[in-house]
């Protein structure tokens, strides 16, 4: 499954890490999401690209549509911070 | 010129519709009103000039009303409304066409002679039996007059002729008077029996539409009623942390397929717990056949996981309330030492984190009373 970049929406202010450093340096399958201030695993094939996690995680969080997603790499294990976005006044 | 407009009812005992108003099988007083219209249209449609009284243009004029009127109904009963309209104008018709009719026959066959016979020229109608049309009743009132007037004159020449055949003419034309009167009357009195059948019948008719219109009211709100009688969900504010009591709610997130495998995101949620989510794929044809296991699989695992959230949940909670105590403990202390009511203290320290709103007003209250001013301006 491959998703271009190109497909991504302006209006998100993503911090990708580049794809050939996360297949070097994640090793661990699990990563760590934190949203809305839970915390959850879910596999790293998933977390990898905006698009898919925010398929994944749009049913349960409906915030995650103009969130900013930052991505950092600990021990191995990828780690996911989503902040939502506040939008404009009167939307 | 619109036949509504030109037809001004009795508005002492019924008011006609006016062009617009909304009709409704519940309410019977407009289902009056309209029968009454109707009714009264089609007396005024026979008095007018030029009009000729047949079924074609009976039908024809109903429907041309009916949609002139432009009256307002629901869909599902439009129909029905439609019917009662127009089978009321028709039924007047005909009774008007009837009446006229009848007087003209008996005046007719009472000097009409055996020429006068009921022959199969005659048009017939299903309720009415056999009705002449205007234009053989004409054509018969042409005849029998010319008939009379010819009979008139034989009648004087055979007198002025002959004297003994006379006798004998005007016994057999006494008989045929006499045959012609007891027809004509045997023909009045069928034909009023006939009309009187045919009343009972449209009677029955409407008899019947009414019970039909009656027990489709009381169906429609029969279903009304069950419509309204459809509970209604209601979920407590407070779920308990059991997976049989409480809402769950579970996702399938079919991926687009790749290289002949499709990939199925399943998440299984309770409460404000974050999402448990699971990822498997799939080979060929995605049914609920091959889902149904993976799903079950999510839901057993999730239900037994579910403890082990709350506890979690349970743990941060009395350790955030710890933090907080320690927090107040240490602010409430400098303030202590100005204080000489040790009693109050330990309580507030006692107290859980629920009520430390509670402890606030109870360390600040002394210090407003001993020395309110001190506590505003921090002496």
């Amino acid at each position: 499954m491959t998703q271009k970049t190109s497909e991504r929406s302006p209006a998100d202010t993503v911090k990708n890490l580049p794809d050939k450093s996360k297949n070097a340096e994640i090793t661990e399958p699990m990563a760590r999401v934190k949203i809305e201030g839970q915390e959850f695993e879910l596999e790293a094939n998933l977390a990898k690209d905006d698009k898919i996690l925010k398929t994944v995680l749009q049913p349960h969080f409906a915030s995650v549509e103009n969130a900013n997603i930052t991505r950092n790499i600990k021990d191995g294990r990828l780690l996911i911070t989503i902040v939502k976005k506040a939008q404009y006044k009167g939307r | 010129m619109r036949l509504i407009d030109c037809v001004r009812g009795d508005k002492n005992h019924m008011e006609i519709l006016s062009s617009g108003s909304f009709i409704n099988l519940d309410n019977e007083e407009k289902i009056e009103q309209l029968v009454f219209t109707a009714q009264e249209i089609a007396e005024t449609a026979i008095k007018t000039e030029g009009f000729e009284a047949n079924e074609e243009n009976n039908k024809k004029l109903a429907l041309d009303i009916w949609q002139g009127a432009e009256y307002m109904c629901r869909d599902s009963e439009e129909v029905q409304v439609k019917n009662i309209f127009i089978s009321n104008f028709l039924e007047r018709m005909r009774e008007i066409s009837v009446v006229s009719k009848t007087p003209e026959n008996r005046a007719e066959t009472s000097e009409s002679k055996s020429e006068i016979t009921l022959t199969n020229t005659d048009s017939k109608d299903e309720y009415l039996g056999l009705v002449q049309t205007a234009d053989a009743q004409e054509q018969e009132s042409s005849e029998t007059d010319k008939d009379l007037n010819e009979s008139s004159d034989e009648s004087d020449t055979i007198e002025i002729e002959n004297s003994e055949p006379n006798t004998e003419i005007k016994a057999k034309v006494k008989e045929i008077a006499q045959i012609d009167n007891s027809s004509s009357v045997e023909t009045v009195e069928t034909e009023t029996t006939k009309i009187e059948k045919k009343n009972e019948a449209l009677q029955i008719d409407s008899t019947e539409t009414n019970k039909l219109e009656t027990l489709q009211t009381e169906a429609n709100r029969e279903v009304s009623t069950k419509q309204e009688s459809v509970g209604s969900i209601v979920l407590p504010e407070k779920e308990p942390y059991q997976f049989d009591k409480c809402t769950v709610t579970a996702t399938i997130q079919l991926l687009p397929t790749d290289l002949g495998t499709r990939k199925v995101v399943m998440s299984v949620r309770t409460h404000d717990f974050p999402p448990q989510i699971s990822v498997h794929e799939l080979f060929g044809e995605v049914t609920p056949e091959n889902l149904l296991p993976e799903l079950e699989k999510a839901f057993e695992r999730y239900k037994g996981d579910l403890p082990v959230k709350v506890m979690d949940k349970l743990r941060k909670e009395k350790d955030g309330g710890k933090k907080k105590k320690k927090k107040r403990s240490t602010k409430v202390e400098p303030s202590e030492t100005s204080q000489t009511t040790p009693v109050n203290n330990k309580n507030g320290l006692e107290t859980d984190e629920k009520s430390d709103e509670s402890v606030e007003p109870s360390v600040v209250a002394p210090q407003t009373e001993i020395n309110p001013q001190g506590s505003l301006f921090g002496n």
